[in-house]
């Protein structure tokens, strides 16, 4: 586990300022590793409602025949939401960062390092 | 070879919009109330009109007042000058436009279906197949209602089933706004699914009560495009959203 969290503190590292929150998080809503900037992020309910999200996104995409999913992108007026399966799909990484951040940067460092956090996820 | 009919079986909007829609070169003769107008059709547009003494798009809002008369439609006959340049679309807008707001003024009723709104729902239609053009890889693209039901559509793809992709994702949108909302994260602009085979994005539009949709393949299609293409057509279907 705490190698997941020295990956997470480094993708943390490279976002910078525009860091916001980060979790791994299983198909049945708990996260296993994450962090926030906000002491007042409450990361168990972002992550049960996350899981719900991902998984409608693969049932929906199953349905209209659009293949798995990859990942989810949501743009508000405050953030970019960053959702992605990690492995098999039984876990996902949210991502929040601010509205500056460089959305093309932080799609290529989730995809840097999606495989490498699959990797540390100790029991799977 | 000639086709002839009457002002009562089909309207003036209505032969505009088929002979433009189907990139037509013809010659149009309406004759009504001892009056005879003619229109040119060439690349899908009306590009001459004539009546008497009178040219030019006026024409176009004169004859869309005649809802009996005659009228004789003749292939292969280019205009012998261009005298109009505004798109069939925007004609039968303006046109439209002009006919509700002389109703209006007569009896102070609107008319019941207004012939306004039937326009706007042509010019939605427009709009979305001009995206389709801009989009690379373009599947299919969708103004969705927050009940699932697609208000205009335009799709290049016969695989796809528009009706059962707007049902879905409007679950899904339904689901990340409330997730969204209930975290504090914002408002929403847009979704971006990325699945195997395309990206599938969604923008809302101004009032929250419809999303523009807009699927493309993903071997082809770019997500910066797409998202540019989505922000400048969502204010453009605002516009012509009909009320």
């Amino acid at each position: 586990m705490a190698k997941l969290e020295q990956l997470l503190q480094e993708v943390r590292a490279q976002l910078g300022g525009d860091f916001v929150s980060t979790g791994i998080v299983g198909m049945d809503g708990i996260s296993i590793a994450g962090g926030s900037i906000s002491p007042e992020f409450d990361s168990t309910e972002a992550s049960a409602r996350f899981a719900m999200v991902m998984k409608l996104a693969a049932q929906v995409s199953n349905k209209i025949g659009m293949g798995g999913v990859d990942d989810l992108l949501v743009t508000t007026d405050k953030v970019f939401l960053l959702t992605r399966f990690l492995g098999n799909g039984t876990y996902f990484w949210g991502v929040a960062v601010s509205r500056n951040a460089t959305l093309g940067f932080v799609r290529i460092l989730m995809n840097e390092y999606a495989d490498q956090l699959w990797d540390a996820i100790p029991t799977r | 070879m000639s086709t002839q009919g009457n002002l009562e079986d089909i309207t003036i909007a209505d032969l505009i919009q088929q002979n433009c829609q189907a990139r037509k070169t013809a010659r149009l003769i309406v004759r009504a109330d001892g009056e005879q107008a003619v229109l040119f059709f060439a690349e899908g547009n009306v590009t001459h009109a004539t009546l008497g003494d009178l040219q030019g798009e006026e024409v176009i809002y004169r004859v869309l007042h005649w809802s009996k008369g005659q009228f004789e439609l003749e292939p292969g006959i280019l205009a012998p000058r261009t005298t109009i340049q505004r798109s069939w679309s925007g004609l039968l807008l303006e046109g439209a436009r002009r006919l509700d707001e002389e109703q209006h003024r007569q009896n102070g009723n609107l008319p019941q279906k207004p012939i306004h709104s039937e326009v706007k729902e042509m010019e939605l239609d427009n709009v979305l197949k001009e995206l389709g053009d801009q989009v690379n890889g373009f599947i299919t693209t969708a103004v969705v209602g927050m009940d699932g039901i697609g208000l205009s559509q335009f799709t290049r793809s016969k695989k796809v089933d528009v009706e059962n992709v707007n049902a879905q994702m409007t679950l899904l949108v339904k689901l990340v706004d409330t997730s969204v909302d209930k975290l504090g994260a914002g408002v929403i602009e847009d979704i971006l699914l990325t699945t195997e085979d395309a990206y599938l994005l969604v923008r809302f539009l101004k009032d929250r009560g419809f999303y523009l949709g807009i699927a493309a393949d993903r071997k082809t299609a770019q997500v910066g495009n797409m998202r540019l293409i989505s922000k400048l057509f969502a204010e453009r279907v605002a516009k012509v959203m009909p009320r």
